[in-house]
């Protein structure tokens, strides 16, 4: 499998979460670090983020980490496909492909990041029943073209517009697309990781009682 | 192929079961399905098909989409929904299929025995893999 790294998004100001997205808890983890532990997992690197609103924090959290930051310093007036723009340049500079993915979606299996990362098009995309979601595929030869659109429908936008094949990449389950912008979607998130830990621990004690 | 656990008396497909319910089930790529006439031996209360007869069934076509794969399989759990009674004479389709290979040697199938468009029992079910040696009599 060819190499990728990975472009974490986590520049956002968190508006409609009580608390700070990337340092709230995740079953031991923050959420950012839960992030960042799956693609690791996955084998992705090196591992890219884009830091605005509390950076410091931030990169505190992940003190050791084999982490390469960068900042979008206008997070406060700007739109996320401002910061793929940013963490796209830099990975364009350390590596040939890139997956990218919000940092507030713990539930993107390290599993659905290799299969999506066997891709061999030139752009890639998870989808489940229909819904694409994250993480996005993309060649760093792209990076020029897609910094250069300006148009409306962010990286999406940016994407479709190339007229460029796209693999749609079959993943099973939800987590491709779920993200907490709210208290209640966090919480949502917590309960489905509860529920998918509670799944495998089962397996196991089926597995040795056979 | 070696030695396979699948065996010709079974009580739902086995060919020489004499009192078996002798499904013809056929499979392919992780699914299963058949089409079977309820004897009246078969029922619980007066003319109503006996709702084990019917788990019976659909243990056997879930087991049967593993075996579609090469995996002689056990059953560990099966939870069922009886949607709708069924009723001696009825013709029945009945189908099984993966839905997702679990962690370890578990497998995580599904299952539904249909009237026409009447739902009649929908089931889920966790089968391990075991090989030809699993359940010997001690």
């Amino acid at each position: 499998m060819r190499p990728a790294g990975a472009l974490i998004l986590a520049a956002g100001m968190s508006t409609r979460m009580k608390g700070f997205k990337p340092l709230l808890d995740f079953h031991g983890r923050t959420m950012i670090g839960q992030v960042i532990h799956n693609f690791q997992k996955a084998g992705a690197a090196p591992i890219i983020l884009v830091l605005g609103y509390r950076g410091d924090d931030i990169k505190d959290s992940l003190a050791g980490e084999p982490v390469i930051f960068v900042r979008n310093e206008n997070y406060a007036s700007s739109q996320m496909f401002d910061s793929v723009k940013i963490g796209l340049r830099k990975a364009a500079g350390v590596c040939d492909r890139v997956l990218i993915a919000p940092c507030d979606a713990p539930l993107i299996r390290p599993e659905v990041i290799r299969r999506v990362m066997e891709s061999e098009y030139l752009m890639a995309r998870p989808s489940f029943q229909g819904r694409p979601g994250h993480p996005v595929l993309l060649s760093c030869s792209l990076t020029e073209q897609i910094c250069g659109y300006r148009g409306e429908r962010g990286l999406r936008g940016a994407m479709e517009s190339l007229g460029i094949p796209m693999e749609t990449i079959q993943a099973d389950g939800p987590g491709i697309y779920l993200d907490a912008d709210t208290p209640e979607e966090y919480l949502a998130l917590k309960n489905l990781e509860n529920q998918f830990t509670n799944r495998r621990k089962r397996d196991i004690v089926y597995s040795e009682r056979y | 192929m070696g030695e396979r656990l699948e065996f010709e008396h079974c009580f739902v497909c086995g060919p020489k079961n004499p009192v078996g319910l002798h499904l013809d089930i056929r499979r392919e790529n992780k699914r299963t399905w058949c089409r079977w006439k309820a004897g009246r031996d078969y029922v619980g209360y007066d003319g109503i098909l006996h709702g084990g007869v019917l788990a019976a069934i659909m243990d056997d076509m879930m087991a049967h989409a593993a075996y579609s794969i090469g995996k002689d399989v056990a059953t560990a759990h099966m939870e069922i929904d009886f949607r709708a009674p069924a009723y001696a004479g009825d013709l029945l389709d009945c189908e099984g299929h993966v839905t997702e290979m679990g962690q370890g040697r578990a497998i995580r199938l599904e299952g539904t025995i249909r009237r026409g468009e009447t739902v009649i029992v929908q089931a889920r079910s966790v089968m391990v893999i075991v090989d030809s040696s699993w359940g010997k009599r001690p």
